[in-house]
């Protein structure tokens, strides 16, 4: 990990550690701010009270200096020597002794008090007589200020330099008085040494760097040493600070002179003579006049709360910086498992599946650890998995690839055999050419097609039947819906082509077609293939009959038959009816003659109306759906009671009758009347087309699934009824008519003219309708088997609109 | 008592030999020749059983017995239609009303439709 790097700065870490130290060391900042500010005010306005109480003391004790000099001097001034000498004249005998005296009394006085640098006697005159220390007698001070302010009392003379004695000083000068007549005698005077003021101010006394006291007089001169101005300042310094100009103040003096000094000054900030901000008060002399300033600089007396501020700071950094470094080591510790399982999800993406991260820790990051380790292995297992498939599927790409180059080679082999083709096509070509000019004028309509069903050809009637034009027809597919084909439904097509294109053999029948100008009409179609050497379906010819006229003379024909079989039931069942009474003596007893007669006419009638069913039962199936209504049925029972209502017959004819049918058959859902009409039918058949003691076999049987019946396969559990003969059996190339309508074979014409050639039609109808399959078996002169089947679970309901019966 | 039927067909040889039968039989009849009489006659003579044809003028059989429900007497009249093969679709259409209690095709004997109309009239009445 590389310090400033962007990770670093990215790391969660980091982040905690820079976001946590910021605010803490916002909050020191602030903090200390505050603490700053308010620690400063309360510094300041403490020291503010101390210098004040400094100022106030200092002051107090210079006033009550200089009032106990005052009274020094005055009782000085007091003593009548010094009147008594005074009221000599110099010519008095005693003049100079008395001189000599009071001298000597002035410098015991003099040396007494250090105080006084010097003292003067003045005489009424203001003339010097005697001076101590220094000789000045007989200079004249009349004019002096302290000279004539003295008459009046007590008087302190304003800091001055005095050329006499070459020094700073202030005078104090009080009256001399005559004991007994109160007579102004003079004046004396002392000339004071400040130094004892000064040690009063004890500027620097304190443990301070800054606070200093220092006396201004009345013009704001300065008249003591500060810390930072040396006795050369005095009297030569005039100071203009607003401390001093608030000090000479009219009111302040006023104030002062009343009382005590005003014990509260706000807190003022003053600038000194230095240009220093500094924290000061002053206080008024009214004795002399005078001001004592008391200062410090500002930045002295907050020095303790900049100090406070300064151990906060450090303190609060330092806190920071433990912090910060507790912080960043448990981010390690936090980031190091995190560190490490990136470290491994980098491996593992790197293609190291074995890798594991292993930490067991119980934290979120063991959790994590042990979810991506379960998440490798899953990837482990599921990579396993697509390499397999990806390794099958490479393979099998591979071999698709060598199919594929197979399939190139293959091509170019059909190519060569599609120039053999050409050529043989050109042959063939020729062949057509002489065809068409074959059926050109032909009265069908015949096309040609390729063996995808491109019309190739059509003859001149096509043109007539359909209305398109040759140009319109050729090179378009026939049947097409763009053409006059199209309408018949999608199963028809399918077999069409199935039996024409796969099965390779003609195919026929009816087909709804649509002229040019959309006028349906019906047509009978054969399609043939015409097949190569080589097996495979060269063209196909068509040949279309408009039949619609036929189709609806059929019509017409079925219709009349059915209104005619109609009106014929019901003379037949008057004359059912009628006969019935006769042979029953309604109206009265009939002879045996009669009676054998009426017979005829029952049989005459019965077969008539047999006839006239099986009419009306053919052309109700070619006029629409039959119901086909199946219920649980005996069907055992049903064909036993067909094939005994023809036992007559079979006797007469010595036909030698098989019945096998297989005990307990179980019971079917068959429409009862359709199945009897079915095994009826195909008995009658057997009886009627087989020679005098021929043989008739009926089976019935239910048989299982895959079992083989008739030579076919079942495709599942059936009734098998077959019915066989030893007859005259079906010429083979009538075989595919036989279940034509009206159809009888030749062979059977000039034997039986009993026949409808209904029946065999009617069967199949019935049993395509009920779901099952009509099929046979047949020899010409041998005999014919039929069979039929229908599903074990019975014959399909039809819900017809007309019943058969 | 004598049981009362009316027979309602248009082809006069057949409802005469139904008639003479009948009677022979010891029924008392009624004839009608179309449904309008039939509806008209079966109103007024409440018989105990009604043949009836379908396929007649002015009203069939079939439109005849719909009305003669919809009188109070009708809805408890009795019918055996008299049908012929190739009238299937008015047979089902009755079947489908409930009409008819009983079919009988013209070709059977006329034994066995005189023992089906004693049958029939003997049943309980389940209305």
């Amino acid at each position: 990990m590389s310090f400033f790097s962007r990770k670093f700065f990215a790391s969660i870490g980091t982040k905690i550690i820079f976001t946590f130290s910021g605010l803490f060391v916002s909050v020191v900042l602030i903090a200390g701010f505050y603490l700053d500010r308010n620690s400063s005010e309360q510094i300041a306005s403490v020291t503010f009270r101390d210098i004040q109480n400094i100022n106030h003391n200092k002051a107090e004790n210079i006033r009550t200096f200089l009032r106990s000099e005052k009274e020094i001097v005055e009782m000085l001034a007091a003593d009548t020597t010094f009147a008594d000498f005074l009221s000599l004249s110099p010519e008095d005998l005693t003049y100079s002794i008395e001189k000599e005296e009071v001298s000597e009394e002035l410098n015991n006085f003099f040396g007494e008090d250090a105080k006084i640098y010097q003292i003067v006697l003045i005489d009424a005159a203001g003339k010097i007589v005697v001076s101590t220390d220094v000789p000045e007698e007989g200079i004249d001070r009349s004019q002096d200020d302290f000279f004539t302010n003295a008459k009046k009392g007590v008087y302190v003379k304003d800091f001055y330099f005095s050329d006499i004695i070459h020094k700073n000083t202030y005078a104090v000068s009080a009256p001399i008085k005559d004991e007994k007549t109160g007579e102004f005698r003079g004046v004396i005077v002392a000339r004071m040494n400040p130094q004892n003021l000064y040690d009063i101010l004890n500027i620097g006394g304190d443990n301070t760097q800054t606070q200093e006291n220092f006396l201004v007089n009345r013009e704001q001169y300065l008249i003591s040493k500060t810390r930072f101005l040396g006795e050369d300042a005095i009297l030569k310094k005039q100071l203009n600070m607003a401390n001093v100009e608030d000090c000479f103040a009219a009111s302040e003096i006023a104030n002062t002179q009343i009382g005590e000094y005003p014990s509260e000054i706000n807190l003022k900030n003053y600038i000194d003579y230095r240009g220093v901000p500094i924290i000061g008060t002053h206080a008024y002399i009214p004795e002399t006049g005078w001001c004592l300033i008391t200062k410090m600089d500002t930045m002295e007396a907050v020095a303790p709360s900049r100090q406070m501020l300064f151990v906060f700071y450090v303190t609060g950094f330092l806190a920071t910086a433990i912090f910060v470094s507790i912080g960043f080591l448990l981010s390690r510790k936090i980031i190091h498992p995190i560190r490490s399982l990136q470290r491994s999800v980098e491996k593992v993406r790197n293609g190291d599946l074995d890798h594991r991260v292993g930490m067991n820790s119980l934290d979120e990051v063991g959790d994590l650890s042990r979810s991506f380790d379960e998440m490798t292995v899953a990837i482990k297992r599921s990579r396993a998995e697509v390499d397999q498939k990806v390794r099958e599927q490479t393979i099998e790409i591979v071999e698709n690839s060598k199919k594929i180059e197979e399939q190139q080679r293959a091509t170019l082999n059909i190519l060569e055999d599609i120039e053999k083709e050409k050529e043989n096509a050109e042959l063939l070509a020729k062949d057509l050419e002489k065809f068409k000019l074959a059926v050109e004028g032909a009265s069908d309509h015949i096309v040609i097609t390729d063996s995808d069903g491109m019309i190739l050809y059509a003859n001149a009637s096509v043109e007539k039947i359909t209305g398109f034009s040759r140009t319109e027809i050729l090179g378009k597919k026939a049947g097409a819906g763009e053409l006059w084909g199209g309408l018949m439904d999608l199963e028809f097509y399918k077999t069409m082509w199935r039996t024409i294109k796969e099965q390779k053999k003609p195919f026929s029948g009816d087909v709804q077609n649509r002229r040019k100008n959309g006028v349906l009409y019906q047509a009978y179609a054969t399609i043939s293939p015409i097949v190569g050497d080589d097996g495979k379906v060269l063209f196909f010819v068509g040949i279309e009959r408009d039949v619609t006229s036929e189709r609806e003379i059929d019509k017409a024909k079925t219709e009349f038959v059915s209104l005619a079989s109609h009106q014929l039931r019901t003379p037949l069942s008057a004359i059912g009816w009628y006969t019935e009474m006769l042979l029953a003596g309604d109206a009265g007893a009939v002879s045996s003659d009669q009676k054998q007669y009426l017979e005829e006419i029952v049989r005459g009638n019965s077969r008539m109306t047999e006839l006239v069913n099986s009419l009306l039962n053919v052309s109700r199936i070619e006029l629409g759906t039959f119901l086909v209504d199946p219920k649980p049925s005996d069907v055992a029972d049903i064909a036993r009671k067909a094939i005994e209502e023809q036992r007559e017959i079979i006797q007469n004819k010595e036909l030698q009758l098989t019945v096998d049918i297989q005990e307990r058959v179980p019971e079917i859902s068959v429409d009862p009347k359709l199945f009897w009409m079915i095994v009826q039918n195909l008995s009658s058949n057997a009886i009627k087309y087989t020679p005098e003691k021929g043989r008739i076999i009926v089976t019935l049987r239910i048989a299982p699934k895959g079992e083989s019946f008739g030579g076919r396969y079942l495709s599942q559990d059936s009734l098998c009824l077959s019915v066989a003969d030893t007859g005259y059996g079906i010429p083979l190339n009538q075989q595919e008519k036989i279940f034509s309508k009206l159809f009888r074979a030749d062979n059977v014409l000039t034997k039986d003219t009993d026949g409808t050639g209904l029946g065999l039609y009617l069967i199949k109808s019935i049993v395509d309708n009920g779901g099952g399959e009509i099929w046979f078996q047949s020899e010409e002169d041998k005999g014919s088997t039929f069979f039929v089947i229908f599903p074990k679970t019975g014959m399909l309901k039809r819900d017809g609109t007309r019943a058969i019966g | 008592m004598k049981k009362h039927i009316l027979i309602v067909e248009d082809e006069k040889s057949l409802r005469r030999v139904l008639r003479d039968k009948l009677v022979l039989e010891g029924f008392t009849v009624s004839e009608a020749a179309n449904g309008e009489e039939g509806l008209q006659m079966a109103v007024e003579e409440r018989p105990d059983l009604i043949l009836l044809d379908i396929v007649m003028p002015k009203m069939n059989g079939l439109e005849m017995f719909k009305r003669l429900r919809e009188t109070p007497w009708g809805k408890t009249a009795r019918a055996i239609i008299l049908t012929n093969l190739g009238e299937e679709n008015e047979i089902v259409t009755a079947l489908e009303e409930g009409i008819p209690d009983y079919l009988v095709k013209k070709d059977w004997s006329l034994a066995h439709l005189v023992e089906k109309i004693r049958m029939t009239i003997s049943e309980k009445r389940l209305a």
